[in-house]
């Protein structure tokens, strides 16, 4: 199936009880795999289908291995550190006009795929860009 | 907006679990000590307002394709 001109799969519905920071109300959400490209993530208000974001795995950016998600964040989807089923993205800004792929880490999205629970925690390093590049990311490979 | 004027070492109670106190005040800045339950997130404004904007500006539309953004695809390699 298509969401926005994407092929998706996999859909799997999470609750983000807290919304996200700009849509507090909207707490579920569908999780899709994008059919073809691994590292990706489609995630889509139930309420407002046209809330449509693209996430990116945190793995796939180099700088983020220094990222320290507080143990207060974890735990508003009941987790602690080294739980196992527990995603990290980075939420995907595309400019269509410039071009430019940015991923967003200093909000980075957290899943605990067991309970089904979601969150958007805001991390207090400022060195983290909310517009980070991902040429950077081609440039180290 | 309630509004209520403190010093230096007064409280404020917000509902049950939520307590605000003033520390200490110098050339303009207010120290201000929060006591919440762990499951309420705390933020300064103009960044959680940052967040709010970059999320409604991420969103993806019908004109955004995923092969829009193909090139960046073949060098994700893990």
């Amino acid at each position: 199936m298509l969401i926005q001109n994407i092929q998706i799969s996999d859909k799997t519905l999470i609750n983000f009880n807290d919304g996200l920071p700009g849509f507090e109300k909207y707490s579920q959400f569908n999780l899709a795999n994008v059919k073809g490209y691994p590292y990706f993530k489609v995630l889509q208000s139930v309420d407002e289908p046209n809330v449509v974001l693209l996430l990116l795995e945190k793995e796939c950016v180099e700088i983020s291995k220094n990222i320290h998600v507080p143990r207060t964040a974890l735990k508003k989807i009941n987790v602690d550190y080294n739980d196992p089923d527990v995603g990290y993205y980075f939420i995907l800004f595309y400019d269509k006009e410039l071009s430019t792929l940015t991923a967003n880490l200093r909000a980075p999205i957290l899943i605990n795929y067991n309970d089904a629970l979601g969150y958007q925690t805001i991390l207090d390093d400022e060195n983290l860009s909310i517009h980070y590049p991902l040429n950077v990311f081609k440039a180290e490979k | 907006m309630l509004v209520l004027t403190r010093k230096p070492g007064d409280k404020i109670r917000i509902g049950n679990n939520i307590l605000l106190t003033v520390i200490s005040s110098n050339f303009g800045q207010i120290k201000i000590g929060i006591d919440a339950p762990q499951d309420i997130h705390i933020y300064r404004e103009e960044l959680y307002a940052k967040i709010q904007a970059q999320n409604k500006s991420s969103l993806v539309t019908d004109s955004i394709s995923i092969t829009d953004i193909k090139g960046w695809f073949d060098k994700m390699d893990k």
